[in-house]
């Protein structure tokens, strides 16, 4: 209560207190010399012993702002000895440059001492002995000790739990990008759309406007920008190369460890003009680093110095893994997709040669496949003429007649064609690197891209089928493959229906001169003898005659072959493929003599192998009837070599499946089984397993398993790791192969011996290895001796680098998913704190609002009674001590209403909506009309009154308490006169409530927002200093400010500065 | 003139019920107040439990003041009950209350109360809250049937 009469006054006959500036002014300069010791007297009401019970940083200060008293903790906190503090100023312990704002604090608070608490969010920060700041807060209590007033501050240290807070922002930030990452890596299936999206992660992430990607060619060692941001046409020109070793991406990808330049000082590069043109001071470059190695360079830059920090580093790397990741699956799918059209190509192409024995025929549909399967617009097929030398163009596509007569025939060496002949192997020519006389016409024919690739036939070049295109580099390196692969089947054909050409003419000319039969048939023998070409002549089911092509074949002599019945001959066919060998040749029978019957079937050799064979047969007429004639070539090779690349897609395949699981995969168990499923379609093996090694424990641990039948290898189960053969193995091979394990010497590993016991014979172990450590493995177990090839290893290895790597991850997730868990509960237990302390807060005012009132009501009540009823039996005096409870009382209700009404503002949160002025002044004009009325007193409002946003009882509260302001403070002889008028200024209304009062003394206009800030007593102006402290805490609710301006006689104004009405919501 | 009207008033703070009975006298109001101290009180009161027995010594009322802060059985348990109570549920329930508080307005309507005041702090305040009462609750207002008029 001594604080109250004190600050206030309130007390009729107590002596007005000094005013502000009756207190000397402590520090006007704001400087303070810290060897200066301030005189001070100690005031005898403080105790150091209270003092030093007190749990907090706690120090006694006195009005000129020098420091009495301080206790051990204030000591630490600040870093001096007591004996260095007591007696100096108390600005020693306040930053420099917030000592001139302090000094005026302290000056205002001795003003007006009362219990007074401020926080972090107004910029409390203290200095220790060192020079380092802190974030304090501050909890001023009033000492009253004649005749001075000192204060105590209770300082509190809140760095900590600002760290703490920034920490978990961060970390959930963290966790919310991990989960956009997984769902852009599994979404997209481009490269450059990964990589953007990435990009522009990683920018939001990190709160930088700079980015460059640049992907690794690893050929010409350089490093090429694929994508950036922020960078001018200038820097991007000059950065779109970068030597491997140069600037931060070069340094970067050559150690594959990430680099933060902090400022520009340190840049290493010769760059660096241009990087403080782009206005960047600080760098981070991260590696790109995938399964198959580094695959690029992320660098992000920041136009303030050191905006790279380690916490940052951390998720920009697993931003780069992910990316990383994200484009190697992507190229994967593009390689499977690759491979799948080389093979429908090649396909086409084969099915469109074999339908002919002509050779014109065979060319045109060979181009005609070829151009639609590449999607090209010309085409020429070229062979040598009979000269052996210059080339005649058979087939073409997409030419004019024109160019046609041009391109008929080429000299050695000449054109596209004549290059690729000469060099025996594929030409790709582009119209921007080859401007020759020829050329120039194709590009006028906006042929952008020419390929020719020479066309083999039993080791020779026999000719060049060319293509053209409009597409600019349409024949990538890996294209050539296919159109080499292409050159070499044409050429095949090419040679068959050449040779089948030859034998046709002169089985013609032999019919057509049967005098000379004999003559002519030794001649056939003759060139079917010298003949490459397997082919013979079958009548009544007897073979008539067969050349050594043919017997070679299945290892036969000619003699053997000869005596063979029908039975015979289908003992050389493969079983499955008698039945359609016997089909065709009924149907050769009965369908048309002339047509060229083909199809492929399998013979059986002599030593047992089992041969592909591509036949060919017509009907001819030998000796004078009807024979067949049939040519077969041995496509055994072609055969293998189609289904070791339906293999090798079929392989990428799976990897592909496995690489997709893997992502979408949550824990290790799942990713080992699907990984499982998919091996165990690859590689031929009775079972497989994935291991776990636990290091803590020296432990294996079985994951998963997968098997054709019983084995003891069971999930779960686990035994003691072979310590030494495993560290053996690390260091030595990636991977263990046994042919046999039965004939293994002791000491046999415990998983090695369930092995034996499920009957396994060849074993195969790879190791699972993630960043240099062992996590375990994966085994493959066959009952064939022997079972693994050099490619089944191959697979494994590529497989287990990717269950390693997902099992790491879905570690990693794991590890990630149980801090986040963690953290969340750390938020909810905050949050339930902050509802308790709500709730204690709202029990209460609940109570104030009831109890308080219940006995203030009594004292009111039975004071009015005596006051009234017994007025006639008390004294003067008494009289007026009775009138005093009454109005007394009157007055503690109106306290008690109105801090409840302040200490109730926005509870529950300010509505901010359109609401228009009009409609919250009009009836607090009707409502104070009477009064006005009465006292003879003026409002008037101005016509254009705006809409503004905001809450309609929190301004009706306003301007309630500004217009009553107005009326209670005028000017006892002059009537009032109150205005209310507005001004639109961008974005905001200010609303002005003008008076022509008593105004307000200059030096107050900064504490009339104070709450019990009162200026006058009682007895003049009623009030409970509430009203103005609840008009600024409504306006600041509501988004705004509230500021003042008064002449002392002339009157006040008050401006309160909203939010206009946004049109984005009208 | 009306009949003489018998309230029943709900309230345990001895200097609240003093002066509620002094209004009552100083409005010069010929109204017969019974007091129930507590929600307990009220209850049997209407009920014609125990002490309550006698109906011409405890005639039903016309209208009840009830205070919401009550020990043991609180007043909006009075409330529920005699709302969920046929014979009672339409006797006009005026919740006479020291509290403003939002959450209370809205509980005591929902339950529901015919009419909420808060008691002011000032005598002359709370002296016109009780005129105003018998002006409006005993005088114009039409009670529910069954009751003599």
């Amino acid at each position: 209560m001594t604080l109250k009469e004190n600050a206030y006054g309130t007390k009729p006959d107590a002596t007005p207190p000094p005013a502000g500036a009756a207190i000397p002014p402590p520090f006007n300069d704001g400087s303070v010399a810290e060897d200066t010791p301030l005189a001070s007297s100690v005031p005898q009401t403080i105790a150091l012993d209270w003092l030093a019970a007190l749990p907090d940083a706690a120090l006694v200060m006195d009005n000129r702002g020098a420091i009495v008293e301080v206790n051990a903790p204030a000591a630490a906190m600040f870093g001096y000895p007591r004996a260095e503090l007591v007696g100096r100023p108390v600005a020693m312990i306040v930053p420099e440059r917030l000592r001139a704002k302090h000094a005026k604090h302290t000056a205002d608070y001795f003003a007006a001492p009362r219990l007074r608490s401020r926080h972090a969010g107004l910029e409390l920060s203290a200095r220790h002995k060192d020079g380092s700041e802190f974030l304090v807060t501050i909890t001023l209590s009033p000492v009253p000790a004649a005749p001075v007033t000192f204060a105590l501050a209770v300082v509190r240290d809140i760095t900590a739990q600002k760290r703490v807070e920034a920490t978990l922002q961060r970390r959930i930030t963290d966790l919310s990008v991990l989960n956009r990452m997984a769902t852009i890596v599994t979404e997209a299936m481009d490269e450059d759309e990964i990589i953007t999206r990435v990009m522009d992660e990683a920018l939001h992430l990190v709160g930088v406007e700079f980015a460059a990607i640049r992907r690794l060619d690893q050929a010409a060692g350089e490093l090429i920008l694929v994508a950036h941001r922020g960078t001018s046409d200038e820097f991007v020109r000059a950065t779109s190369r970068v030597k491997l070793g140069e600037g931060v991406s070069g340094r970067v990808a050559q150690t594959g460890e990430p680099i933060i330049i902090g400022t520009l000082a340190e840049y290493p590069g010769e760059l660096k003009e241009l990087l403080e043109q782009e206005r960047i001071q600080s760098i981070a470059g991260v590696p790109l680093v995938g399964r198959t190695g580094l695959l690029g360079v992320m660098n992000l830059g920041a136009p303030n110095p050191d905006s790279f920090d380690s916490a940052g580093m951390e998720l920009l790397l697993t931003l780069a893994r992910q990316m990383a990741i994200g484009i190697e699956q992507t190229r994967l799918y593009a390689e499977t997709r690759r491979q799948n059209r080389h093979l429908s190509v090649l396909y086409t192409v084969n099915r469109a040669t074999s339908q002919s024995l002509n050779l014109e025929e065979i060319l045109q549909s060979a181009m005609l496949a070829t151009v639609e399967a590449l999607d090209v617009e010309k085409g020429g097929i070229y062979l040598f003429d009979d000269d052996g030398e210059s080339l005649v163009l058979h087939a073409h596509y997409g030419h004019s007649d024109d160019i046609i007569r041009r391109i008929q025939r080429l000299n050695a060496g000449e054109g596209i064609s004549g290059q690729a002949i000469a060099q025996q192997q594929p030409v790709v020519l582009d119209s921007a690197e080859h401007p020759t006389e020829r050329f120039a016409k194709f590009i006028r024919q906006q042929v952008r891209t020419l390929v020719s690739v020479p066309l083999w036939a039993s080791g020779r070049v026999v000719g060049a089928f060319t293509l053209g295109t409009v597409r600019a580099h349409a024949f990538p390196t890996e294209e050539r493959d296919l159109l080499t692969a292409i050159g070499q089947q044409l050429g095949s054909a090419v040679q068959n229906a050449r040779l089948y050409e030859a034998v046709q003419q002169e089985l013609t000319e032999r019919k057509q001169a049967e005098k000379a039969l004999l003559e002519s048939e030794q001649k056939f023998r003759v060139l079917s003898e010298q003949s490459l070409l397997a082919m013979g002549i079958i009548q009544d089911g007897m073979l008539k005659y067969v050349n050594q092509a043919f017997v070679d074949i299945g290892g036969y002599s000619i003699d053997e072959v000869m005596s063979w019945t029908p039975a015979d001959q289908a003992k050389i066919i493969h079983p499955d493929d008698r039945a359609l060998v016997m089909e065709q040749g009924r149907k050769k029978q009965a369908g048309d003599p002339d047509s060229v019957t083909n199809y492929q079937y399998r013979t059986i050799t002599k030593n047992g192998e089992t041969k592909w064979l591509d036949l060919y047969s017509k009907t001819v007429l030998y000796q004078g009837r009807t024979a067949s004639f049939f040519m077969v070539v041995d496509i055994t090779e072609r055969k293998r070599a189609e289904e070791l690349l339906q293999r090798y897609n079929q392989r990428l395949m799976h990897l592909h499946e496995i690489d997709r699981n893997i992502i979408m995969a949550h824990s290790p168990k799942t990713i080992a089984d699907t990984v499982l499923a998919h091996i165990r379609r690859l590689i031929p093996c009775w079972r497989a397993s994935v291991l776990l090694y636990e290091p803590d424990t020296n432990e294996i641990v079985i994951l998963a398993s997968a098997a054709n039948g019983q084995t003891a290898i069971q999930p779960d189960v686990r035994f003691a790791a072979p310590a030494e053969q495993m560290s053996q193995l690390v260091l030595t091979e990636r991977y263990y192969l046994v042919e046999d394990i039965h004939t293994l010497p002791e000491p046999i590993p415990p998983l090695v011996r369930l092995a034996i016991a499920e009957g396994t014979h060849s074993y195969l172990n790879v190791l699972l290895v993630v960043e240099q450590k062992l996590i375990g493995a994966l085994t493959l177990g066959s009952k064939t001796r022997g079972a693994f090839t050099e490619e089944d290893i191959q697979i494994t290895i590529e497989v287990a680098n990717q269950i390693a790597i997902a099992i790491h991850q879905a570690r990693l997730k794991e590890a990630i998913e149980r801090h986040s868990a963690e953290l969340e509960q750390r938020v909810a237990r905050r949050t339930a704190q902050l509802e308790a302390a709500n709730k204690e807060l709202e029990s209460f005012s609940y109570s104030v609002s009831h109890d308080l009132r219940a006995p203030l009501r009594a004292i009111n009540g039975f004071a009015a009674i005596i006051a009234r009823r017994h007025r006639p039996n008390l004294n003067e005096e008494g009289r007026h001590y009775a009138d005093n409870i009454v109005l007394a009382s009157d007055r503690m209700g109106e306290l008690i209403d109105d801090l409840l009404q302040y200490s109730r503002l926005g509870r529950g949160g300010a509505r901010r909506k359109p609401v228009p002025l009009r409609e919250v002044f009009d009836p607090l004009a009707s409502d104070l009309a009477g009064h006005l009325a009465e006292i003879g007193g003026t409002l008037s409002l101005a016509d254009d009154l705006p809409t503004v946003m905001g809450d309609r009882t929190l301004l009706g509260r306003v301007f309630t308490n500004l217009l009553e302001n107005a009326v209670t403070y005028r000017q006892a002889d002059v009537p009032v006169q109150v205005t209310v008028s507005c001004q639109v200024e961008g974005q905001d209304v200010i609303v002005c409530v003008g008076d022509n009062g008593i105004g307000i003394p200059a030096q107050h206009h900064h504490k009339v927002f104070n709450i019990f800030q009162r200026l006058h007593s009682d007895d003049d102006y009623p009030g409970t200093g509430i009203g103005l402290a609840t008009v600024k805490k409504s306006v600041e609710l509501l988004g705004g400010q509230v500021w003042i301006e008064s002449v002392v006689g002339e009157g006040s104004k008050f401006f309160i500065q909203l939010p206009k009405e946004s049109d984005s919501l009208s | 003139m009306n009949r003489i009207a018998h309230i029943l008033l709900v309230e345990d703070k001895r200097m609240d019920v003093e002066l509620t009975l002094d209004a009552f006298r100083e409005a010069m109001l010929a109204n017969t107040v019974h007091v129930a101290p507590n929600g307990q009180a009220a209850l049997d009161y209407l009920f014609g439990h125990g002490q309550y027995a006698d109906r011409q010594a405890y005639p039903l009322p016309n209208l009840i003041l009830l205070d919401l802060k009550l020990p043991g059985i609180d007043g909006f348990e009075v409330l529920q009950q005699i709302k969920e109570t046929p014979v009672l549920k339409r006797l006009p329930v005026i919740i006479l209350t020291s509290s403003k508080e939002e959450g209370d307005r809205a509980l005591s309507y929902d339950i529901g109360a015919n009419s909420y005041l808060v008691k002011p702090i000032s005598f002359d305040g709370f002296l016109g809250v009780i005129r105003q009462i018998e002006g409006y609750w005993l005088s114009l207002n039409v009670g529910p049937p069954g009751e003599d008029i």
